[in-house]
Formats: C-alpha cells, structure tokens, sequence
C-alpha cells in the first residue's frame, strides 16, 4: 500500500498518516496503541489546523469528496477519536470504562 | 432556569408509586427471568428495527429474539407492505433466512429441501410435489408475527392472541412524539455490547442522572442543571401507562472542551431537523420493556440515540446502541457528530462497566434490595411496571 499524499499546505501532517483510518473500529485500535505523548503531538499539529481543513475540505459536497482528499477527513476523524483522551482525562489510565473493544461497531447505514 | 429544585417533586407528583426500598430478586432470579419471557416479552410490542432499513420492495431484515425464542423475518412485499414472520420453513421447521439482512427477487428460498416462498410469505413452489400427501399450499405460507410501524419504527408483538394495537400500547410516547421528524435523521453508527448484566440492571444504570457528576466526572459532569452546582437535577418526569419519559435541562454553565467548542463553531448544517415534540432539552424515553429513545436538543439540529436491550439469560444481555443524526451535508458538520458520538460512546462504555459491575454485587445476594432517591422514581416505576406484568418476585433464601 503507498502512503497517500496531502496537500502541500497540510504537508506538516504527513508524520501522522496512519491515523487517516476510515473506520471507527481501525481508529479506537490505533487510540489504543498510542502512548499520551503520540496522542498529545498528533493533537498539538493537528487542532490548530482543523478550521483551515475543514474549509479545505468543503470546496466540494460532501457527498462526492474525492479520493484525494480522504485521508484529510480521515485524520480529523481520529482528531476526534482522542479528544477525549487529550483534552478530558489527561492521562491514558483516568478512563475507568468497559474495554472498547467490547462496543462492536458498525459503521453501515444499515444495521 | 426553568428546573424546578425543590426537593421530592416527583413522590409528590405520582404518590401511588410509594417511596420505599425496591427488591433486587427480580434482577437475579432465573425462575423470575423464565416468567419474564413469558408475561412481558412474549405479549409486549418490541421494537425490532427501522423501516427505513428495508426501503425496497422485497426487501427483508432478521432478528434473532433470543428471548422468545424464536428468529423474526421482517419483509417488505412486492406490493410495499411490510410483513413479519416466523423466520422457520413450513415443510420441517428449517431457518428459513440464515443472514443477518438482504433483498430477494420475488421469492425466498429455504436451504434444506428449496421450499419456496413469495414475498407476502405464501408457499409458492415445493420441489417434487407430487410425492406429497395432499398437500394444501395455500395453508402452508409462513407463520405470520403481528406487526406495527410507528414514527418508522417497527414493532413485533408475539402474542398472536393480543388484540391491542401498537398505537394503542405507546400510549403517552405515541402522542408525545407524534409526528417527530425521525424519518429525516440517518443512522451514523451502532454499538452491540456483549453485556454479564441483568437486562433491568442494564437499563437501570441509564435510567437517571443522578449518577452523572460522579461516575461521569471525567466525560459528562455537568452536562445537565446542577442543584448548588453540584447534583443533576431532573426537569420534568411523565410515566404514562407501562412507558415514561423524564426531561433535563442543559447547563448554561457546561464547560465545553476546545475541540467541542470549535467544531460547534464549524458545523454549518443546512439541514436543521427539529424534534420539536421534546419535552426537555434531552429526553429519556423508556418505551417498555426494552428501548430507550434519547432525544438531545443541539444549536444547530437535533438528533437521536436508540437503546435495546435484549436479554439472553437472567445475567446476559445484548445492549445495542444507535445513534441517528441528520445527514451531513458538510465536513464541519460530519466532525461535530463524530465528536457528539465519541464523548457519548465513552460515557456509555463507563455506563457498561458499572451494569457487570452493579449485577455482580447484586448476585452475591449480600444487599436485597435498593434505595431509590426521588430523580430515580422512574427506575421506581419501570421495576413496578415489569411486577404488574410478571408478578410479584419470591425472595430465594
Ligand atoms: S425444511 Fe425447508 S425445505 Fe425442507
Ligand atoms: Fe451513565
């Protein structure tokens, strides 16, 4: 598989693709396996960009987002994913729920 | 403001239900769970699933509902209208659809012997006929489940002797949320949890807010009004014949995190669904026996979040979680739901934890019964509602 590419204006990302996951489920997996302080510089690089992604990104429907910029969404979706970690509980060991991995996820429109 | 403080509203609001302690048998017992199948999840309506789900015309979903023991197909006909069955086949009792969802062309197949059905469910082809005894196909069509569509969603009701219609048995929720824009909202996600709880136990640990400012102090403290700034407060409570509803009020004091912050800034929806039926700014519907509607009024458009919970054994439940917004229509918009989602699907995995946990200590039998505060009348009326069903639990010694 070849790495995808960003945008020169977003190349500061580039260290961070593999959080460019589409599923929630390849997300949380990847959460879970990071240690704070990949969560804390994934979070610093990318927070302050997201106003700037996010008009990026809707130049297009949203519906009929290219291939290209996936990986884009895909990052601030994992932005997302460990907000919670970063922003809330501080620490990897604050959260005292049921394992994740026991919430099976679906993404489809259809289940 | 518009919550009221004043201490025990609720006991005073609805005095028939008492104030006393609750007994923990009913959550415990095996024989009791072997009632429980029989007096309220194999006459009560169920909540299965969506129409939306098979928009199509020969479209079908299973559901296997373990605790009636039976597998249901839902099907759409070839004249639109949308059926249920028994998923077993009429020549010697095979599963007839052993997937979980699809679409046939017109006819459906059993595996064992290709039996085959129509999509209205008539028997309409058996390989080899004529080495049958007189066979009357017309008799032979799959065992029809009642069926009732309500907002969109559907219901089953195994009681093939009840008489009472679904609207009928919503009652209060039907007319409170009559009309509710539900179709307009699409399913982003859901959760299936594999839970060593009490299905009652489960939809307990839900069934209020007190607990929110403790277990919830990292992920939803202060999300709802706060008495003193310190305890969750309910704005208004509605039970309503077997089914309730309690409301809160959001906290203009809310500490929002900073992703929180910007992406409400960023979400710019075009598509405001409002669910102007709520009674509150979030609200809790606990349709009996087993959904939970929540309704969260948000600055841009509203959205949903569906609970079932189906038990497998006394101390075994599947807790499947739903969660239904408006279609995105921008990046901004997709991100704030993802993070809506994400903030809730931690509290809820908190909420898990506590179901194994709460059951455990229950089963130990070291405690017999609860103690209930007024915010928590409705876990109060939800356990005297399964006991009007059911019957009074014995106490096993
Ligand atoms: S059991 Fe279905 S065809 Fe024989
Ligand atoms: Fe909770």
């Amino acid at each position: 598989m070849t790495v995808a590419t960003l945008p020169e204006a977003f190349k500061s990302l580039m260290p961070f693709m593999a959080w460019a996951l589409p599923t929630e489920r390849e997300r949380t997996i990847k959460r879970l396996a990071s240690s704070m302080d990949e969560l804390n510089s994934f979070y610093a690089t990318a927070m302050p960009q997201l106003e700037t992604i996010v008009a990026f990104l809707d130049r297009e429907p949203l519906e009929q987002m290219s291939a290209a910029n996936k990986p884009l969404m895909n990052l601030m979706l994992s932005l997302v994913e460990i907000s919670n970690i970063v922003e809330l509980y501080k620490r990897l060991d604050k959260f005292d729920g049921m394992h994740p991995s026991r919430f099976v996820s679906y993404e489809q429109h259809h289940s | 403001m518009k919550t009221l403080m004043t201490n025990k509203r609720w006991a005073a609001k609805y005095p028939a239900l008492g104030t006393g302690p609750v007994s923990t048998e009913s959550c415990i017992s095996a024989e009791y769970f072997e009632r429980e199948r029989d007096h309220i999840f194999r006459r009560c309506w169920l909540n299965v699933g969506r129409v939306d789900e098979i928009p199509e015309r020969g479209q079908y979903f299973v559901r296997e509902l373990a605790v009636c023991r039976t597998s249901i197909l839902v099907m759409r006909g070839k004249d639109s209208q949308v059926r249920a069955f028994h998923n077993v086949c009429s020549h010697r009792g095979n599963k007839l659809v052993p997937h979980e969802r699809g679409a046939c062309p017109g006819k459906i197949m059993c595996g064992f012997h290709f039996w085959t059905f129509d999509t209205e469910g008539k028997l309409s082809w058996v390989p080899d006929e004529e080495n049958f005894f007189g066979l009357d196909k017309s008799k032979l069509g799959l065992t029809p489940v009642r069926i009732g569509i309500w907002e969109g969603f559907v219901f089953v009701n195994l009681d093939a002797e009840g008489t009472q219609s679904l609207e009928d048995y919503l009652g209060g929720v039907a007319k409170q949320l009559s009309g509710a824009p539900f179709g307009e909202l699409a399913r982003l996600r859901t959760y299936k949890v594999d839970e060593r709880a009490n299905w009652k136990v489960a939809i307990d640990a839900q069934n209020e807010v007190y607990h929110l400012p403790f277990q919830h102090r990292f992920t939803f403290p202060d999300a709802f009004i706060l008495k003193d700034n310190k305890y969750t407060r309910l704005y208004d409570v509605n039970l309503y014949d077997r089914h309730c509803v309690w409301s809160c009020e959001y906290n203009p004091e809310y500490k929002i995190s900073p992703l929180g912050a910007l992406l409400g800034r960023l979400d710019a929806t075009k598509n405001a669904v409002r669910l102007n039926q709520m009674i509150g700014d979030f609200d809790f519907f606990l349709v009996f026996p087993n959904m939970v509607i929540l309704l969260f009024k948000a600055p841009k458009a509203d959205y949903m979040v569906t609970y079932n919970f189906w038990p497998l054994a006394v101390d075994h439940t599947i807790w499947e979680i739903r969660y239904y917004y408006p279609p995105a229509d921008n990046a901004g918009t997709r991100l704030a739901q993802e993070y809506a989602l994400c903030r809730l699907r931690d509290t809820l995995q908190e909420d898990a934890k506590a179901h194994e946990a709460i059951h455990a200590g229950l089963a130990s039998r070291a405690k017999r019964e609860i103690h209930l505060q007024d915010d928590e009348i409705c876990i109060r009326y939800f356990h005297k509602v399964v006991e009007d069903h059911v019957g009074a639990v014995e106490l096993a010694r």
